[in-house]
């Protein structure tokens, strides 16, 4: 790992809710720039809480416990004692319900809300509101008021309002939740897009056929605790170990497992891997193959 | 009440809502059967909540600025018939989509409870229907929680259990498990199939293909506010008007394109497996590859 690369550093950090529920027990890990991340786990597992100490919404309970964010000017400042500006400014977080973050009546003066508090001046504002808009699949929606907008769209209205803010990190929980697949695939191309330009991602998702596809890293949680990090091959190879926290790899993956092809995670290579091991063995039955 | 009549009888029904620039149904004609798991798919936008709040006679006797026309009859006594929402949600329980509308007490134990005792249910009837429903929808460990405590999966299924609680002949799910992980979807379409098997009416809102693939009896194709297909999960998701396939069935589609998938179409991994083996022993392939 090249720590220069290093923008959120969780150093074994615990949350306990109330005194009593143990929500992290003692995490430690790193996001680099440029990654798109996604963390799994059951409900209850620990993902959200995990998530919101990526800008300080909430802070380590454990006094050895520390969140540091390495800014893109070379600071590095702890959660614990930063200004809020500061901390959204590097990382923005879009909640699981986008109802609970959308307050004005159109989407322009949603997402002006952000830039304006930070400082940005109109013209620029105006140009990237339309361009982040039409980003997410709202274009020419500038005027529409978010409560005529369905529910997957304010979520992408959500999803805009952080991606505006220009931050390093932008943390999604759950981005997809009560979407038809072409609006979650709109959305994760979207955010995509932006991994491309270099945005780094981290989303919270139960769409492990989604996470597959798009994720570079996937953190999957169990009981306050990191099971397995890795590249999404690697983790949704460990079936046993996912099993325990009712994870389930994409049907493509559990079925490439079954048949004993290598490297099969999506649908595309699991046609791919078939159709090869058909070709190959013409003679024997192929389920000993592999 | 009818026995014999559908339980659900939809004709050529049309709503428009004020200032929309379509209608949000189209001219729907629909029977569900008694008994039935009946999963209605369709992107965003197709009119699925729509159809769910008429059926519950939220439209339009709470919904005013939707215009109506068409019928719908349940269990054969036309709707217009019933002389208030109350009497249909005698035998028509309604979970919405979001289910912090419907949360009205502060301790999960009240919310069961405050439906049944106001319909003046009787006291030992009452804890017999409050425990079965946490052993069906695994609460039991939630009952004396706040439910403004409850996590979004938690609340979803809480919702679930007191619209169980009425005992209603018919059950409209709105999107049931759109916050829950793999295992808690998994155990409230368990929890559906057993009502289901005792003679409850089930009609599904969902996005999970996967699951509704599997649990299922028939489903419904909408968009834009028609019907674009109904039938067996197989014959539906087959067809072009799904959007949206289990990952299994869109490999053996693929294959199949290609001339090398000649077993029945896969809905789930172990019947994907099954064929495999199936079409990969010797006869088999020498059709396949000559």
């Amino acid at each position: 790992m090249n720590t220069s690369d290093a923008v959120i550093e969780i150093d074994n950090v615990e949350h306990i809710y109330g005194g009593t529920t143990k929500a992290l027990a003692g995490v430690s890990l790193t996001i680099r720039r440029g990654e798109f991340v996604a963390i799994i786990g059951k409900n209850g597992s620990g993902k959200t809480t995990l998530a919101k100490h990526f800008n300080g919404l909430l802070k380590p309970t454990n006094t050895p416990g520390a969140v540091r964010l390495h800014t893109k000017d070379g600071r590095t400042i702890d959660t614990r004692n930063s200004r809020l500006h500061e901390l959204a400014s590097t990382v923005g977080y879009v909640f699981q319900n986008p109802d609970r973050q959308i307050f004005h009546d159109t989407c322009r003066e949603e997402l002006e809300y952000g830039p304006r508090n930070l400082g940005a001046d109109d013209e620029a504002l105006a140009r990237k509101v339309s361009e982040t808009l039409e980003l997410v699949g709202l274009e020419g929606r500038e005027e529409a008021n978010p409560v005529h907008l369905s529910r997957g769209e304010r979520q992408r209205l959500a999803i805009a309002s952080t991606l505006v803010m220009g931050c390093d990190v932008a943390v999604i929980d759950e981005p997809t939740t009560g979407q038809d697949r072409a609006e979650s695939r709109k959305i994760l191309d979207s955010l995509a897009h932006h991994h491309a330009r270099g945005q780094t991602i981290v989303i919270i998702s139960h769409d492990m056929a989604l996470v597959a596809e798009y994720a570079t890293r996937v953190i999957a949680m169990r009981k306050g605790h990191v099971l397995t990090d890795g590249p999404p091959a690697e983790v949704f190879s460990q079936r046993e170990v996912l099993q325990e926290t009712n994870i389930r790899p994409p049907q493509a993956a559990v079925l490439g497992a079954e048949l004993g092809l290598r490297g099969v995670l999506t649908v595309t290579d699991a046609v791919r891997e078939m159709r090869d091991a058909l070709h190959r063995s013409p003679s024997r039955p192929l389920n000993k193959v592999g | 009440m009818n026995v014999d009549a559908p339980a659900l009888k939809v004709t050529d029904l049309t709503v428009r809502y004020e200032d929309a620039d379509r209608r949000a149904l189209d001219e729907v004609s629909l029977e569900v059967v008694p008994g039935e798991i009946l999963g209605i798919l369709g992107p965003t936008g197709a009119g699925k909540s729509t159809l769910l709040q008429c059926l519950a006679g939220v439209i339009p006797h709470h919904e005013h600025s939707a215009a109506t026309r068409g019928d719908i009859a349940i269990f054969g006594r036309p709707i217009a018939e019933f002389a208030s929402l109350s009497e249909i949600t005698e035998t028509v329980g309604l979970v919405m989509q979001d289910p912090e509308v419907q949360l009205v007490n502060t301790v999960v134990r009240e919310e069961l409870v405050w439906g049944m005792e106001n319909r003046g249910i009787p006291v030992p009837e009452i804890e017999q229907r409050l425990q079965r429903a946490a052993e069906l929808f695994d609460i039991a460990g939630l009952l004396d929680r706040f439910t403004h405590a409850l996590s979004g999966g938690e609340k979803q299924r809480v919702v679930v259990a007191s619209i169980f609680c009425l005992s209603p002949k018919i059950m409209l799910l709105d999107e049931p498990t759109s916050e829950l992980d793999p295992a808690g979807t998994e155990s409230v379409m368990d929890a559906i199939r057993v009502l289901a098997d005792e003679g409850v009416t089930v009609v599904v809102v969902e996005h999970k293909i996967e699951e509704l693939a599997v649990y299922a009896d028939r489903l419904v194709a909408m968009r834009e506010g028609r019907i674009e297909a109904v039938g067996t999960p197989r014959e539906v998701l087959e067809g072009p008007a799904a959007q949206d396939r289990p990952q299994v069935l869109d490999i053996a589609l693929q294959l199949r394109a290609q001339g090398l998938w000649h077993d029945e179409l896969p809905l789930s991994v172990p019947a994907a497996v099954t064929s495999w083996h199936a079409m990969t022993t010797d006869s088999h392939l020498d059709r396949t590859l000559t």
